[in-house]
């Protein structure tokens, strides 16, 4: 057992054990080391202006990761790295690439994005990231800029594409140091601080998370710290216990196993796109929309569960898909239809000192058709006004046998329409069903007004979502995507 | 005192905290460096933390720092003053404009703060580029239980705009004419049809040819034809497209706020420091001064340094505002060198014995008579002959004057122009929609610095942009913000820029006005360029109803608004006419 938290900033080892449970990562570098490079914009994440690198050692690989420094706590960083914009230039004090890049097509102006972006950029050229356009949207979707309207900033980041790719950076010669430092701090031990701010604990493993809870069960379960971050930034609450999910490398587990997909609870949503892809090939363009690469690279998929939010992406997807979730108490575990998870608004299906071990997706069957659609006022980084996933079984006859029609936004929990789903099981599928289905969804819902929508537009778009679906996927509909351009690309088999 | 602040008023600044903490304006410094962007958001919202930062200094003796969380910023600071308008218009079949009455009511918040010259810039812009025969115009500005709204780019000028486009595209459905064909139709003549609503004549108008240059490169009319082929044939995508123009007064309307100092130093290691009013937002502003710096004296870049706006420097300055930082700024830099070159020129005319017409600064050195001399060894012996080599400069705008009891004037210098053509795509669906190719030619005189007004363009149109499309703000019945963080209010992000993104600078078009090195301002116009995406929109779905009825689409067009008004066009497709 350890009692303090070890990583590398820059080159600089720092143990550190007089930090509270909730020190964000950006405090700690602005008000403690005086690094003020890294800026404060939003704080909660949706704004990138915080962004900093992190690199740990996953499975022996490097990974390099950009973040949002504004939610992510301190005792996150065990094991790690970080760099931030001040650990840039080279050796000889020339300009990292990138830097040199927003220099020299004027990507800054105000400056105050700047840091951010190119810490996004950073981290794109460092993970191998090409100059196409649609991946660096991707890859920058977390970062606002005010002034330039991106222009200059997307041909920096095609330069600096360019140029990685001929010269090379100092990272890449500086690979293999890391990767020693890094082992060397991988002591397999768990972590325990106590001091007058409260309780950390970093659970080496599954069985020492579920033995503290077990004791604690009013401590915070911490994933990605991409919700619970805001609690502490937004809303002011003192954590005065927290134990880490991703400290427990059992729960990293990411696999195809039985007939289905496992995605342990440690699992961001990152290291889970690509099984996701191939698994739920219309969970893709959802996903990439799910926060932005930042948010991406520290939120879990079971975290986006765990939360319980009526407006997560996450669970509409699931539910569609039949997903289990397995959770743990002490030593004793279940399983759970992911739709029973969520009970009502603030309430789930989650006994005091259980945690979610992990989600199960079972494949899907040659039968069943599905897909997703996220409305949003804006494209990217945008929270739902509405969530929708539908999977739809059709047998040889034409005749649908199961209807999935699953929600997020429209209630407050993620929920099924029943009445539609009834209308649409033991039909063909064809306009007439279609029209019930429209129908029967208004009574399904009595979505509320508010921010991202009003409950005209919900009920409205949930019908028209329907009309998407049987067009992309009835025999009678166009078989094609019915969408704007780039929106959503998809090849299904 | 001194105060560091991120403001876009330094001497405001000055003047509200002098007065908080009743001291007089010699004892209290402001001082910015730079700010993390401003957009007219600074120009009076900094006062409130520059004045609660400097209370808690004065009490507690400390130095004290006043930073706001975002959402406090949010929910505390003035937005741009949102409008509801009004209009009838009168025009012939042919699509001229007869007669415009329109009234201009806007949200004005809790404080008058600058709503009454907001809703002045809204009626000034109210005709953008066309001539109005007959014209009432009326501005209704409301005193409401929100924030006290306040300048943003553009300041009322962008709204008036949105509403002369409103009527031109009645005109459109009415005539069944092409909007740009009204749009061109309409136009301030050279000759005639020259006077605006408030009585001042534009003697430079070339919004027409503007048009007409971006119809061609941007090959409008065939694209239009064949986006409504597409259209006919796609059942939830519609794709729309629009050009519409700009005209901008630059000046401020307040008369005496058009004047501007400066202070240059030239250092005897022939180093330059120049000090002016303006403030550094991210626009590039004290890059152009430096140029102007560099180019008087015939310097490189690292011998000219420029300094921290500090009311200490150069006092009683203007906002940074209504674009016209370089204009002013500018002329000021300009009218200091100027001075000291004079200086200079009759130092070593005397000194050299030549003609001072034959003393010239050049980037090999000062020209005097046959001999070429590094400026340095000019500045040093200017130096040890007791010459200043320090000066302050002055500039105000000539030709302005404004009565605001008559509403005659020439309030502005000039106008800036330039004009925007935008396509996109409409998801029938959920209103969700995408821009798919912008084509930008702009106005920035004999550019400063064309890469710095390329940037203002493309930012400023983007920014326009977000305004029209997706940047709602939302209050809750008790008069509280709902939108008050990056998380509910949505501002452009990278994939929201046109994929096919054309920005060109209109070429060979030096200022009419003796404005610095015939340049123009660049600030604000360009945002207004965001209009031609609302009105592409507005095509988009006007072709469920065959394109004979206008869509009325009122901004901002988020997915709800599009869908609300296709719903609505659905419905009257089918009523009788």
């Amino acid at each position: 057992m350890r009692h303090h938290i070890r990583f590398y900033l820059g080159q600089t080892l720092h143990e550190v054990s007089d930090l509270s449970p909730t020190h964000t990562v950006l405090d700690w570098l602005r008000d403690q080391k005086g690094l003020t490079g890294t800026k404060e914009g939003c704080n909660e994440g949706d704004c990138g202006a915080c962004t900093v690198m992190v690199v740990r050692l996953e499975n022996g690989q490097l990974t390099w990761r950009s973040v949002n420094a504004c939610i992510q706590f301190l005792w996150m960083l065990d094991g790690a790295q970080l760099f931030t914009v001040e650990h840039l230039q080279n050796p000889d004090g020339s300009l990292h690439p990138v830097q040199q890049a927003m220099v020299d097509l004027h990507g800054s102006q105000c400056g105050f994005c700047t840091p951010g972006f190119v810490m996004s950029m950073v981290a794109y050229v460092q993970n191998g990231g090409e100059d196409d356009p649609k991946a660096i949207n991707t890859a920058l979707a977390g970062n606002l800029c005010r002034c330039t309207g991106y222009a200059p900033i997307i041909r920096a980041m095609q330069q600096a594409c360019r140029i990685m790719v001929q010269q090379g950076n100092r990272f890449d010669v500086e690979k293999q140091d890391i990767i020693l430092r890094l082992s060397a701090l991988q002591d397999g031990s768990s972590v325990d601080i106590q001091n007058t701010h409260g309780r950390i604990t970093l659970p080496a493993n599954s069985d020492v998370l579920a033995a503290v809870y077990q004791e604690n069960p009013k401590a915070t379960l911490v994933a990605g710290a991409t919700d619970v971050g805001l609690w502490v930034t937004k809303h002011l609450r003192d954590l005065p216990h927290v134990i880490a999910v991703r400290s427990a490398k059992d729960l990293h587990k990411l696999e195809q196993r039985d007939g289905g997909l496992w995605i342990g609870a440690a699992v961001t949503y990152t290291q889970a796109l690509p099984a996701l892809a191939t698994h739920l090939p219309d969970a893709l363009e959802t996903i990439k929309r799910i926060g932005s690469t930042q948010v991406r690279n520290a939120a879990t998929v079971c975290g986006n569960i765990g939360n319980a939010s009526p407006i997560g992406d996450g669970p509409p997807l699931f539910i569609a898909a039949g997903a289990v979730l397995h959770l743990r108490q002490s030593d004793t575990r279940r399983q759970l239809s992911l739709e029973n998870y969520f009970v009502e608004y603030g309430k789930q299906d989650r006994q005091p000192a259980e945690f979610i071990e992990g989600i199960f997706i079972p494949d899907q069957s040659a039968q069943t058709v599905m897909r997703a659609y996220k409305v949003s006022k804006r494209f990217d980084q945008d929270i739902s006004a509405i969530m929708a996933a539908f999977a739809v079984s059709i047998n040889a006859d034409g005749e649908i046998t199961e209807a999935r029609l699953v929600f997020g936004g429209m209630a407050g929990i993620p929920c099924r329409a029943k009445m539609a789903e009834k209308a649409l099981v033991g039909q063909k599928w064809d306009m007439a069903a279609l029209e019930a289905a429209r129908k029967a969804i208004q009574d399904d819902f009595t979505p509320l007004t508010d921010m991202r929508g009003s409950a005209w537009y919900r009920s409205t778009v949930s019908a028209n979502l329907l009309t998407r679906f049987f067009e992309e996927t009835a025999p009678q509909g166009s078989a094609q995507p019915i969408c704007l351009e780039g929106w959503r690309e998809i090849s299904h088999a | 005192m001194r105060i560091c602040s991120s403001t876009q008023h330094p001497t405001e600044t000055q003047h509200m905290v002098a007065h908080i903490l009743d001291r007089p304006s010699n004892l209290v410094t402001v001082e910015v460096r730079r700010m993390g962007g401003g957009f007219g958001g600074k120009e009076t919202q900094a006062n409130a933390p520059a004045c609660l930062a400097a209370l808690a200094a004065e009490i507690t003796q400390r130095p004290a720092k006043c930073r706001l969380d975002r959402d406090d910023d949010m929910i505390m600071t003035g937005k741009r003053h949102d409008f509801v308008i009004d209009y009838d218009v009168g025009f012939d079949a042919q699509g001229h404009i007869q007669g415009v009455d329109m009234l201009l009511a806007a949200r004005c918040g809790w404080s008058a703060d600058l709503s009454g010259p907001v809703t002045d810039r809204a009626l000034f812009h109210a005709d953008n580029a066309y001539y109005y025969p007959d014209v009432r115009l009326r501005s209704e500005p409301f005193r409401t239980n929100t924030q006290s709204n306040t300048a943003f780019r553009g300041f009322g000028g962008p709204q008036g705009i949105a509403a002369a486009e409103r009527v031109i595209e009645e005109i459109a459905f009415a005539t069944g004419l092409d909007p740009l064909d009204v749009r061109l139709r309409n136009t301030y003549g050279r000759q005639d049809k020259n006077i605006t609503p408030y009585f001042m004549t534009v003697e430079d108008s070339i919004s027409r040819g503007i048009m007409e240059q971006l119809t061609e490169e941007c090959d409008y009319r065939k694209r239009r034809e064949e986006l409504r082929a597409f259209n006919r044939s796609s059942k939830y995508i519609r794709r729309g497209i629009a050009l519409t123009p700009v005209k901008f007064g630059i000046s401020f309307t307040a008369t005496h706020f058009n004047q501007a100092g400066a202070l240059v130093h030239v250092y005897t290691d022939g180093s330059v420091q120049v000090n002016h009013g303006g403030t550094e937002m991210g626009q590039g502003l004290h890059t152009k001064m430096v140029q102007i710096a560099m180019r008087e004296f015939g310097l490189p870049e690292n011998r000219v340094r420029i300094t921290a706006t500090t009311t200490g420097k150069v006092p009683n300055t203007s906002a940074t505002a209504a674009s016209s930082g370089a204009d002013l700024n500018g002329m000021a830099v300009l009218d200091a060198i100027s001075k000291i070159k004079e200086r200079l020129i009759s130092f070593a005319a005397t000194h050299w014995q030549v003609p001072e017409s034959t003393v010239h600064f050049g980037a090999n050195g000062v020209q005097v008579g046959d001999n070429c001399i590094p400026f340095v060894d000019v500045v040093k012996a200017a130096y040890m002959a007791r010459v200043s080599l320090s000066s302050s400069g002055f500039y105000k705008t000539p030709k302005i004057s404004w009565d605001p009891k008559t509403g005659r004037g020439r309030p502005f210098y000039y106008f800036a122009y330039g004009a925007a053509c935008a396509e996109v795509a409409v998801d029938l669906l959920t209103g969700e929609n995408r821009m798919e190719r912008v084509d930008i030619l702009h106005d920035a005189g004999q550019s400063l610095n064309p890469i710095l007004d390329i940037g203002q363009i493309e930012g400023g149109f983007i920014q326009g942009a977000g305004w029209l499309t997706m940047e709602e703000l939302v209050w809750d019945q008790t008069g509280r913000l709902r939108t008050h963080a990056p998380s509910t209010y949505k501002i452009p992000a990278c994939s929201d820029r046109p994929p096919i993104f054309n920005v060109k600078l209109l070429e060979n078009s030096p200022n009419q006005e003796e404005t610095i090195f015939r340049s123009k301002a660049v600030g604000e116009p360009p945002f207004v360029h965001g209009l031609a995406v609302l009105h592409a929109i507005s095509d988009a779905i006007a072709s469920i109803a065959d394109y004979r009825i206008c869509p009325q689409l009122d901004a901002p067009a988020t997915p709800e608004q599009i869908l609300r008004t296709v719903e609505r066009l659905k419905k009257q497709k089918d009523m009788p006419h």
